[in-house]
């Protein structure tokens, strides 16, 4: 029974959380996903056996077996959208540190010569 | 000539190209930690060429000293973003600065100075807009079967996946024109991005060809290679890069 409270007062917690995140326009979505997940483990965690219900509705043995493979969706699903905005920052990064480069390129008028180099001046060349 | 004609026969014979195509030319070498073995492939390489252009990605050794020293460009990446990304920059600043022709070249020292002027002649005389340098047309010093195998089964990927006839899908000596350079962008920051050029020339539909060149592989360079670990994280990553844009 402690435990139940427990897992209510946590989720509870993060919905409320996400619902805040929501009304400030936080990413939206995202408070979202997670408002509805909070609310679906209160529920499990308030009427247990209704798992089971929906589980075997579903062709599965038991609620806990249901919430298994719903948390096994949802971290996949999670790990999926970090690595896509992962890829999105290194991206970016990538955008900067090459304006960075090219602003500082250096130039050799006597390239092989000690001591010539000097800042390009930026691409602009052409 | 048609468009995306594979391995044209050459002969080894040694072409000559204009110094007047040369001057227009500029050769791209990524380098990452390079710095014991950079200043010779860069005076090698502008024995020949006037505008050598040196992209020192993120490297922890004296890389950059050595490029503002003895390249005629040298550029600097602030933090390590992978071969893809820093000959981007090359390229892009290749561009910026009126190249006419554009050659990557490796920075170990694995190709020969005289198997660009067998890839700029086809597009200098505008036959192709891209030459695709190949290892397995041409030769081979001292490469270890184990490499060989891996090489293969990246031609092989390259055929099934990228749909390309090549026979040397990663090859890091290439040449584009000015008008392939333009039209392709390489987004892969890390050693895929091999196989994304290989889409993107695809994609553009530009006349290109394979040219046999001769590969070194030395000790320095055998120790900077890919493992087979790093081959399948490539994959991995290319096919990533295939579902998430």
């Amino acid at each position: 029974m402690s435990f139940q409270v427990f897992l209510i007062v946590v989720f509870g917690l993060i919905g409320v959380v996400s619902i805040l995140t929501l009304v400030r326009g936080i990413a939206p979505k995202l408070s979202l996903v997670v408002l509805g997940i909070s609310l679906a483990a209160c529920a499990a965690a308030i009427w247990p056996d209704v798992t089971t219900v929906i589980a075997n509705k579903l062709g599965i043995d038991t609620g806990t077996h249901l919430i298994l493979y719903c948390t096994v969706l949802v971290m996949m699903a999670g790990f999926f959208f970090f690595y896509i905005r992962l890829r999105q920052l290194r991206r970016e990064l990538t955008l900067m540190v090459r304006h960075v480069a090219l602003m500082q390129a250096v130039e050799s008028p006597t390239p092989g010569s000690s001591a010539q180099a000097h800042e390009a001046s930026g691409p602009e060349g052409k | 000539m048609p468009p995306n004609e594979t391995a044209p026969t050459k002969t080894q014979a040694a072409t000559v190209v204009a110094q007047a195509v040369r001057d227009r030319t500029f050769v791209v070498i990524a380098a990452y930690n390079e710095g014991s073995v950079l200043a010779e492939v860069v005076r090698e390489v502008q024995r020949s060429f006037l505008n050598v252009v040196v992209v020192d990605d993120g490297s922890t050794d004296e890389t950059f000293n050595v490029a503002r020293h003895s390249a005629r460009y040298a550029l600097r990446h602030a933090v390590n973003r992978g071969q893809g990304a820093a000959l981007q920059t090359g390229i892009e600043f290749a561009l910026l600065r009126g190249a006419a022709f554009i050659v990557t070249f490796d920075a170990d020292g694995q190709h020969r100075l005289e198997d660009v002027d067998r890839l700029l002649e086809p597009v200098a005389s505008g036959s192709y807009d891209i030459t695709l340098g190949s290892r397995f047309l041409g030769a081979t010093v001292n490469l270890p079967w184990t490499r060989r195998v891996m090489l293969g089964l990246g031609v092989l990927f390259t055929r099934i996946v990228n749909r390309m006839p090549l026979t040397d899908a990663h090859n890091g000596l290439r040449c584009f024109s000015r008008r392939a350079a333009e039209q392709i962008t390489i987004t892969a920051d890390r050693m895929e991005h091999a196989s994304e050029l290989i889409d993107l020339i695809r994609k553009a539909k530009l006349p290109w060809c394979e040219i046999p060149v001769e590969i070194r592989y030395t000790e320095y360079s055998l120790a900077k290679g890919q493992s087979s670990g790093a081959a399948l994280r490539i994959v991995f990553h290319y096919i990533m890069s295939r579902i998430v844009r």
